[in-house]
């Protein structure tokens, strides 16, 4: 009945859910949003089954958008009493806070444009696509984008290459 | 520092991130829920995105020997500061007419039931009678319903929007979002109006029904929701209201109104965590949603955990979640629910909640894998993602996020 859609969550979740992960900043977050689009897909997936990782991806650009605004740290607290173990400090996890530190300073159509061009590796028309904006749009975006990005991201990611933290 | 290397930035940071092993099933899971839900709303696949789905569901039609129901939409006098304007009115229809499909079982001429100025320019909702439909669960669908636009900036521009069905006891709605909701490209309210904030502005029509708003709520003793509802005048035909951010409730004529362009909810609600500790208990929380009021996307997930004591009594834990307040009830003992109060804080990520009589704590994660403890007592891990605890237990910890959270359990 719903032919494919098992094999498309299947192959597809995890590269989906780190376009989520860097959209929202939020590991949760983002695994919340992808089963809300996934839901979605499965409910339309007859509609959606030709290109359905466009319209996730679109989805999840549109949904992730209406996010993030302001939102620093995720105001996550418990039901009782309730201490968040210290983070793990490696260099791996050091990059991902740098890198989504640096992606939340961006403005989200600014942020979308650049993690679907440098994370999914997409062409500006299929970016363009998910944003449902023009080619032009998306460059100016995208290199407004990565300007911002490699004022904060330069130092700090290639200080941890060189091992210096 | 090149796009390779802001490339490799972004691929580094996102090397751990993998999806859960049980993506799919809770997917399916909760796809399947949508489905139902959907059913439930739309009367047997009745879709309402377009004309085409409308009028196909239409041709199959009976309605021999069916009344056809009143309406003030299809009977009353026209509404709104428009309805006098003769040359709108007539424009309007015509607009009405030429969008409608071919094969729809009409009856009698297209109407204007409410016409009003808006800042962009006219605004009118057009009805149209149908031979009566039954539906086969007890409701008629007897008329089909359009908002049709006439934009006025230096030219006069008509659009139609989407066509709804008119189904005794469920629509037409006479209450909209101006900013749409979610996921629903429905009229462009948000242009049209130029509210400054159309994500929180609601426009209310006037069918001849007295209207009633409530834009906040309390909870009562049992966990129901109570809300504070005030009359709604509606002078112009409409009434435009800025809701909070509790959610609101409105009602028409005394019955809950359902908002015309949230006929699937489904994308507000978030997916049913379940977790199954034996048992088969199938008790269920009724009468405490209120499926007709409308609230904010929700950011938390309801959770229902169900099991069996070590005395060997069934219990289900189960929340209901509105607007940020997340209800917590349990059953144990009999079939009614046990209102337990709003859980304090805001976590989505576990429950903990202590069971009477010395029956233990039960506790979920979204994730598997915890571990608790007693006072005295060493770590013992749980490969789950739920369990029953005993009653001593002191301390849980358990993944959250790429941190292990911790969960101290009063005494």
């Amino acid at each position: 009945m719903r032919t494919g859609f098992d094999e498309f969550v299947r192959t597809r979740s995890t590269g989906l859910l780190r376009v989520a992960f860097l959209l929202t900043g939020d590991r949760h977050t983002a695994e919340d949003l992808l089963q809300e689009v996934l839901e979605q897909m499965y409910v339309r997936w007859r509609g959606v089954r030709g290109n359905p990782e466009a319209y996730a991806r679109r989805a999840l650009v549109n949904r992730a958008t209406n996010r993030w605004r302001g939102r620093r740290r995720r105001p996550e607290t418990p039901l009782a009493h309730h201490d968040v173990a210290q983070p793990d400090h490696s260099d791996g996890v050091i990059v991902r806070d740098v890198v989504l530190e640096a992606l939340r300073e961006l403005p989200p159509r600014q942020r979308a444009a650049v993690v679907l061009r440098y994370l999914d590796d997409l062409p500006i028309a299929e970016v363009a696509a998910a944003l449902d904006c023009s080619e032009g749009v998306i460059k100016s975006n995208t290199s407004r984008g990565l300007e911002r990005l490699r004022a904060v991201l330069g130092p700090a990611v290639f200080s941890t290459d060189r091992g210096d933290r | 520092m090149t796009d390779l290397e802001v490339r490799d930035a972004l691929h580094r940071a996102t090397a751990e991130v993998t999806a859960p092993a049980d993506l799919l099933d809770r997917v399916t899971a909760g796809g399947r829920r949508r489905v139902v839900r959907r059913r439930s709303l739309l009367t047997a696949g009745l879709a309402v995105v377009g004309a085409g789905a409308t009028a196909a569901v239409l041709r199959g039609g009976g309605g021999q020997g069916l009344a056809p129901p009143a309406s003030d939409l299809l009977d009353g006098p026209a509404r709104g500061d428009l309805a006098g304007d003769s040359g709108f009115l007539t424009g309007a229809v015509a607009t009405f007419r030429s969008s409608l499909p071919d094969d729809l079982a009409t009856m009698g001429p297209p109407r204007v039931a409410w016409a009003v100025s808006a800042p962009a320019g006219g605004l009118a909702l057009v009805a149209q009678r149908l031979r009566p439909r039954d539906l086969g669960d007890g409701s008629v669908e007897f008329g089909v319903i359009r908002f049709v636009e006439m934009w006025s900036n230096g030219t006069r521009i008509w659009t139609a929007g989407r066509l709804e069905p008119m189904i005794t006891g469920r629509y037409p709605s006479n209450a909209y979002l101006v900013g749409g909701v979610p996921g629903d490209a429905f009229l462009r309210f948000r242009d049209f109006f130029r509210d400054a904030r159309p994500e929180r502005t609601l426009v209310v029509l006037d069918d001849g029904r007295p209207v009633r708003i409530a834009t906040s709520f309390t909870v009562d003793a049992s966990g129901r929701l109570v809300w504070q509802y005030r009359d709604l005048p509606l002078p112009d035909g409409f009434a435009r209201v800025v809701r909070g951010q509790a959610g609101l409730s409105v009602r028409a004529g005394g019955r809950g109104v359902v908002l015309g362009n949230d006929i699937d909810a489904s994308g507000r609600t978030k997916p049913l965590i379940e977790a199954d500790l034996g048992g088969a208990d199938d008790r269920r929380l009724r009468g405490y949603d209120d499926e007709t009021a409308y609230f904010d996307a929700s950011v938390f997930s309801p959770w229902r955990i169900r099991g069996v004591t070590p005395d060997g009594r069934s219990f289900v834990v189960q929340t209901l979640v509105e607007a940020g307040t997340i209800r917590l009830f349990r059953f144990l003992d009999g079939p009614e629910p046990t209102y337990l109060g709003v859980v304090p804080g805001r976590s989505q990520s576990a429950l903990a909640t202590r069971l009477p009589d010395e029956q233990g704590i039960v506790f979920a994660s979204k994730r598997s894998r915890f571990r608790h403890r007693s006072a005295r007592g060493d770590w013992v891990l749980n490969p789950d993602n739920a369990g029953l605890l005993p009653p001593g237990t002191v301390e849980i910890r358990y993944p959250d996020g790429t941190n292990e959270a911790v969960l101290t359990i009063p005494a």
